[in-house]
């Protein structure tokens, strides 16, 4: 009895870790698709901030619109509705008085803040959205410098998934139409060239090789699938970019057309093992009446085998799509990055993917919450793929 | 025996059939002819070789890996080993033990052999789909849904429909492998006369596991016991008067 009560407790406690286990993964999508969704959709319901900020440099003691600030290294906030800046520190045993108009009624972000004219020879803008006003200095380096930043105002969608220039740092545009188009000629061009070539070698693997021929081809196809995707793109970098040089006398072979090669052999495991799987699911009582009809193999194959594993077929096919979708590092690898539209096949073209890999580390405010925005373009793709196998699965189940 | 046989035409001969799937011995020494216009059933205990025999005759063994056959078998006397393998099936049409019919609509089923070999006249097609139908006895229930999956038909339906799709290709011989042994009694009723039908112009071999389906049907049987034909006759003659101890046995249910 006692036993029985024992086994009983290891039963339920099992249970409750099996349970907490399986829903670790679901914990972990939400929580990867709050983060997202919190970071992309904030630049477009809100400014960047609600006031304009100033950081001093080199300035040890100043006074800002009547307050008085030492060694400050943070911003200094000014209200959107105050009627002026006035900047008042020592510069070279001077005392030195700085004015600026707000107008924040203005159209761009030029017209928001106005500066006398004797000013204008030191002010400098290297961003957009941002003035910077050099004093000069005795020894180069130390020159007192004051950044004055205005907020940038609510992202609209369509100058985001629509806009055609990608400058986030310089003249915070933020455009990822060029990316969008990258990513859908990448894409489109790996399942044009992959997939064919994929779905032959699975009718050969599955219908026509012998035993041992067809588990020799499965067997290097899967360790295709397990190859690292840099390995990848470090090929694609070594012997295609160059190869692509060469040939079409581009003046760097990292192109769409490398991105492209790439992509195509790094989806073919995925459609291969999947279409064999589910050819060899067909059953062999099709294949014997086609046969039995007079029908060669290669019709067999073709009329009867390859449309009863239709909704298998497409499936591997989106998957493979999928993947070609989220393939980050080979792609970035070859394919150039350069954040344009492509003109043809030798341009040098940036994915949305590459593009959060390759800003992710240095970007920062908007800048950096657009590339989470970037992400949840790249999760509605998916949601759309997945969704057209979720209906191949039921009408599936409603055939059979 | 001899003499009856040399009444009639024959359409298969089968002359020392051996054979092997690797080193089993599953056919052992056959020697049959098979008339023209009849229908010879094929009796004997599970695994006695009757489906593989017959698989012989359209040499549907070739696709099974380690399968080797020695003697001769001739189709209007020529050895079947020379036709082409495509042309013999195309000849010699073959209806399996569960219906398998191709996911496609019944229209394609039944126009899928000729199809294959070439035939794209519309005209022509839907000539050979009615033709088939009819012969099949299954024009009049999937008249008006011939573009519906074959899928949706019932057991019996999908069975005719198989006999159908073997009777486009206008073949001399059809072999049906146990046609009805998936099916229920009311069907296999409608099949059997279907088959007692279509022996006006095709040869027909017929492995069946039913002794009374055999009687009821066939104008020769053939038993076979451990790979070897142990008596073949007139089907009256085997079942009342049968020459070996273990065909009576067979017959009265003793074993099977």
């Amino acid at each position: 009895m006692r036993n029985r009560h024992r086994r009983i407790q290891i039963d339920s406690a099992v249970r409750i870790i099996f349970q907490a286990v399986s829903y670790l993964s679901v914990i972990a999508l939400i929580a990867m698709l709050g983060f997202v969704f919190y970071q992309g959709i904030r630049p477009f319901t809100a400014p960047t901030a609600d006031q304009i900020q100033i950081v001093p440099e080199h300035i040890p003691q100043l006074t800002v619109n009547g307050r008085m600030y030492e060694n400050r290294r943070s911003f200094i906030d000014i209200p959107m509705d105050a009627e002026g800046i006035t900047i008042e520190f020592e510069h070279q045993g001077e005392h030195l008085v700085v004015n600026a108009g707000i107008d924040p009624s203005g159209d761009t972000w030029e017209e928001i803040i106005t500066f006398p004219p004797e000013l204008h020879q030191y002010i400098t803008s290297p961003e957009a959205y941002m003035y910077t006003i050099i004093l000069p200095s005795a020894v180069a380096g130390l020159e007192q410098r004051i950044h004055i930043q205005i907020p940038e105002p609510r992202q609209q969608v369509s100058a985001f998934l629509l806009g055609s220039e990608w400058r986030p740092v310089y003249r915070k545009l933020y455009g990822i139409l060029p990316m969008i188009a990258a990513t859908l000629l990448t894409t489109a061009g790996a399942v044009l060239l992959g997939v064919p070539l994929a779905l032959l070698s699975s009718v050969l693997i599955a219908e026509f090789l012998g035993r041992r021929s067809a588990s020799l081809v499965r067997s290097a196809v899967d360790l295709l699938a397990g190859i690292p995707s840099v390995v990848y793109g470090f090929f694609g970098l070594m012997m295609l970019v160059p190869l692509i040089q060469r040939i079409f006398g581009s003046s760097s072979g990292s192109s769409l057309l490398a991105a492209v090669a790439v992509l195509s052999v790094m989806i073919l495991p995925t459609v291969i093992s999947i279409t064999v799987t589910s050819l060899k699911a067909v059953p062999a009582a099709y294949r014997e009446a086609s046969l039995a009809l007079g029908a060669t193999p290669l019709q067999t194959a073709w009329r009867v085998v390859f449309p009863a594993a239709r909704s298998g077929i497409t499936a591997s096919v989106i998957l493979g799509t999928a993947r070609a979708v989220g393939e980050t590092m080979a792609v970035m690898l070859v394919a150039g990055n350069s954040p344009q539209f492509p003109s043809s096949l030798t341009d040098s073209v940036r994915t949305m993917t590459a593009t959060i890999a390759l800003e992710m580390g240095y970007s920062s405010g908007r800048h950096n919450e657009l590339l989470f925005s970037i992400g949840i373009i790249l999760f509605v793709i998916i949601i759309a793929l997945n969704a057209i196998i979720m209906k191949l699965k039921t009408n599936m189940q409603e055939v059979s | 025996m001899e003499q009856i046989l040399q009444m009639t035409q024959e359409k298969i001969t089968i002359r020392d059939l051996n054979l092997f799937y690797g080193d089993f011995h599953a056919l052992k020494h056959i020697n049959m002819d098979i008339p023209n216009q009849e229908i010879t059933a094929l009796i004997g205990p599970s695994g006695c070789g009757k489906s593989t025999f017959i698989r012989v005759l359209n040499r549907m063994n070739d696709l099974i890996d380690g399968c080797s056959t020695t003697g001769a078998v001739t189709l209007d006397g020529t050895d079947i080993s020379r036709i082409d393998v495509t042309e013999l099936r195309t000849r010699v049409g073959m209806v399996f033990q569960n219906p398998n019919p191709f996911p496609m609509s019944i229209r394609h089923n039944v126009e899928y052999g000729p199809r294959m070999q070439g035939i794209r006249n519309r005209h022509r097609l839907s000539e050979i789909l009615e033709n088939s139908l009819i012969k099949a006895a299954l024009w009049d229930e999937v008249k008006d849904r011939l573009n519906k999956s074959a899928l949706s038909l019932s057991g019996g339906q999908q069975q005719r429909l198989c006999i159908a799709r073997a009777i486009a290709m206008e073949p001399e011989v059809i072999l049906m492998d146990e046609p009805t042994s998936a099916l229920d009694p009311i069907a296999t009723k409608k099949i059997e006369e279907l088959i007692r039908d279509l022996k006006q112009e095709y040869t027909i071999v017929i492995v069946t596991h039913s002794m009374s389906q055999a009687g009821r049907i066939s104008d020769r049987t053939a038993f076979f016991l451990l790979g070897e034909v142990k008596e073949y006759g007139r089907t009256a003659d085997l079942f009342e008067r049968p020459e070996h101890d273990e065909t009576q046995q067979y017959i009265q249910g003793h074993f099977g």
